[in-house]
């Protein structure tokens, strides 16, 4: 187990000069409070610095190293600042001194030293990185250096596709010893080739396997090199998954730019549709009022139409009336004139026909009647539309699109303005950039599969060929044989052992997790915690079913369960150094994690601020294994002293 | 009805061809000679007195403006007692330009569904069209 020792820093972010913490070998909880801003992941980052060489801000993002000279050493003249952190293991001590010295100008990168010595012995460069990563690698760093943010992470292990729940995961099972198992698998598959061409060499010398022989060599260089690929591609993919992870880190850290961003661009899409609406209706609109002049003249035209028609229909009846009085008076004429009816051949009525007759004949305009009728005529050829309706429909649709994109456009604006400071470039490029990295990660995983198919299928050509050469080859070829079959059986064997062994640690991982989180939640109906095939963890309650929608607590407790269960089942164990956990946590749960806190690993240094753990607190439910209480004094707004805490 | 020989080309002043670009500005109007043929048939309809003008620029051919001749018919249907209708209309567009740029300095726009409104109402309360209300110049 790794044991820290003490921690020196010197000139690092807001600590001037030299200054000490020391844990004197001792197991038990250690307690460093700072109100905000005193330093306080100053000190995380002191570690992560002393172990990794690297410093990290919100978000995980790596911080310009020399940006943590101390301001005032800096105006004193000093370039250099330095960690120091002491460590035992397994008997040995280790003493890790990292020091950063600033270049005169910006533009250069500062230079960083390391020095390892071993039990006092100063380690070569080579030695020295070997031995940090094995004292604690830093894949696994973030089950040891953690805050309530990095907690916040195990969240995404409840989403399969997530890039960042990917790398978690090999995280997860770095610190449980997976990779060993697979680095066996592949270590035996390395030697599966080299027996295979043993073997090959072995037929070549035999006359009846000589031919056979030939056919294996080509054969397995063929597989050789499908492996090889089969390897680059894995590492290719792997590096794109690393690599998505920070694009999506990256994208995290610019999230609320992002979001407004997504509902700008969303909302310039809908501008967009909005526009060529307004273009087509407005065309439409165009077109019909291009016959617009009809509409104002539409009842115009009727009523004319109606005057028109009555005038021709009295016209055509006072002419009637005429043409009847006409030819009445002719019949009177011709009446007076023989003194017989020309019609009944009456001598007795004349008086009755006089009467008939009355009024005089008058003279009818036949010109009138003929222009009234041309009138008419003409009207009734023009056919006017009436489609004033139509377009006034028209032009309120538009009026409401119109309003619309006002708004939208508005809204638009104020994005923009929010937008300023933003580095939308930054964001728009890591988008693309995570969408291309997406795409060459299906691509790749595409090859993949065809150079596994392929592999398949050359390894069955090479055991058809085995087969051959062992029902043909004599004795001497029996030796490389069995050596190459009982590799092929061993790398089944491991093959088959880091599937079985997985499955085991996530029952182990949920049986912890589940133990632990039954101590530290508050809530009793709670049952226990199960996990899926990333080592997410959801909530099961009393009657069965799974929570699912969880508070930032409750989240934070189940991370916290995991970590713990991590540490209990890794083949690693080390010192657990947490930034402010308790921010998210009632009393009630503070207390359950402090009470737990002992047991997730034999040392625990803790960065607190009072409002979220008390020391009296600390004091009370840790007891004897409190091992001693530090004080970030605030010296000035850019400078703190770390004090030793008298209890 | 007998019509003496008319204008070929139909002309309106430089004042005119300013409302038509306004209309055609604040409006979905295409071609200005709509915006014209909507004037004539909106001083039909309200009973605009036609406005003489002086100094017309030929702006359209006759065929082109009306090339069914429906136009023609139609002022020859208000105003039965014009013998030249073409001409006719020249005084037609320009006061139904200076009805329409009066109606965009009150409403900021040309408000279709008013003007129609207001045509119809007329037509209603004398059943006939007759506007004699004088847009001035």
């Amino acid at each position: 187990m790794l044991r820290i020792r003490s921690l020196t820093i010197c000139n690092f972010g807001p600590y001037l000069g030299e200054q000490r913490i020391d844990f004197y070998d001792k197991d038990g909880v250690f307690i460093v409070f700072g109100d905000n801003m005193r330093g306080k992941t100053t000190l995380l980052n002191a570690v992560r610095f002393a172990l990794f060489g690297k410093i990290l801000g919100r978000g995980e993002r790596e911080i310009q190293t020399e940006k943590l000279l101390n301001y005032r050493a800096r105006q004193n003249g000093t370039k250099q600042f330095s960690v120091t952190i002491s460590l035992e293991k397994s008997g040995d001590y280790y003493e890790v001194e990292r020091t950063c010295t600033a270049a005169d100008t910006p533009e250069v990168e500062p230079k960083i030293a390391t020095l390892l010595c071993k039990n006092t012995e100063p380690q070569n460069q080579t030695i020295a990185e070997n031995i940090l990563a094995k004292l604690l690698p830093e894949k696994i760093s973030r089950f040891f250096l953690f805050d309530g943010e990095l907690l916040q992470q195990y969240e995404e292990l409840l989403i399969d596709e997530s890039a960042v729940a990917g790398g978690i995961r090999d995280a997860i099972e770095s610190i449980l010893g997976v990779p060993v198992l697979i680095k066996a698998r592949e270590d035996l598959t390395y030697l599966l080739s080299e027996a295979r061409k043993a073997e090959a060499r072995a037929a070549k010398q035999n006359r009846a396997t000589e031919a056979l022989a030939v056919q294996f060599d080509l054969i397995n260089t063929k597989l050789t090199e499908a492996v090889r690929e089969r390897t680059t591609l894995e590492v290719e993919i792997t590096r794109l998954t690393q690599q998505i992870e920070e694009a999506e880190d990256a994208l995290k850290k610019n999230a609320r730019a992002e979001q407004v961003m997504n509902q700008r661009d969303s909302l310039q899409k809908e501008l967009a549709d909005l526009e060529m609406q307004r273009q087509t209706i407005s065309n439409e609109i165009g077109v019909l009022l291009a016959r617009s002049w009809h509409w104002p003249l539409v009842k115009g035209f009727d009523n004319k139409k109606h005057e028109l028609t009555e005038r021709l229909v009295e016209l055509t009846r006072s002419r009637r009336e005429n043409e009847k009085r006409q030819y009445l008076h002719e019949i009177s004429r011709s009446f007076k004139e023989s003194g017989v009816c020309p019609v009944c051949g009456a001598t007795d009525r004349q008086a009755v026909l006089e009467n008939e007759l009355g009024q005089e004949l008058t003279t009818v305009d036949s010109d009138e009647e003929d222009n009234v009728r041309a009138q008419l005529l003409s009207l009734n050829r023009v056919v006017l539309d009436d489609q004033g309706p139509a377009a006034i429909e028209k032009l309120r649709q538009l009026h409401r699109i119109e309003m619309d994109i006002q708004m939208k456009r508005s809204t638009v604006n104020d994005l923009n303005l929010q937008l300023l400071n933003s580095p939308e470039d930054v964001i728009k490029g890591d988008r693309n950039r995570l969408a291309s990295l997406f795409q060459s990660k299906i691509a790749q995983s595409e090859n993949l599969k065809k150079i596994r198919k392929g592999i398949t299928d050359i390894e069955d050509q090479f055991n058809a060929v085995q087969r051959k050469i062992k029902e043909t080859g004599g004795n001497n070829l029996t030796d490389e044989s069995r050596r190459r079959e009982l590799i092929e059986e061993l790398k089944d064997v491991f093959a088959e052992a880091v599937g079985r062994f997985r499955e085991d640690l996530r029952m182990k991982v949920e049986r912890s997790a589940s133990e632990l989180f039954k101590r530290l939640t508050t809530e009793p109906e709670y049952d226990h915690l199960v996990i899926n095939d990333n080592y997410g963890l959801q909530i099961r309650h009393k009657d069965g079913h799974l929570i699912e929608l969880r508070s930032s607590g409750a989240e934070h407790i189940v991370a916290l369960s995991l970590v713990g269960a991590l540490q209990a089942n890794s083949p690693l164990s080390g010192p657990l150094f947490i930034d402010s956990p308790f921010g998210r946590l009632d009393e009630g749960h503070v207390e359950r994690v402090l009470t737990a806190l002992p047991e997730m690993a034999k040392q625990v240094v803790l960065f607190v601020y009072r409002k979220e753990m008390s020391e009296t607190l600390a004091r009370r439910v840790l007891g004897n294994k409190l091992v001693s209480e530090f004080e970030l004094y605030r010296i000035s707004g850019i400078e703190t002293e770390i004090r030793p805490v008298e209890v | 009805m007998k019509v003496n020989p008319d204008r070929k080309t139909i002309g309106v002043s430089v004042e005119s061809e300013r409302i038509l670009k306004l209309v055609i500005e604040k409006t979905y109007f295409k071609e200005q000679a709509d915006v014209a043929r909507f004037a004539v048939s909106t001083s039909l309809s309200r009973g605009l007195k036609n406005l003489t003008e002086e100094n017309l620029g030929t702006k359209w051919n006759v065929g082109t403006f009306d090339p069914t001749g429906e136009i023609r018919t139609a002022v020859e249907a208000f105003h039965p007692e014009c013998t030249e209708p073409y001409r006719f209309m020249e005084g037609l567009i320009a006061i139904g330009l200076r009805f329409l740029e009066e109606h965009i300095k009150i409403h900021g726009f040309v408000d279709f569904e008013l003007l129609l409104a207001e045509t119809s109402q007329q037509e209603i309360e004398t059943n006939r069209p007759v506007d004699e209300t004088i847009v001035s110049n």
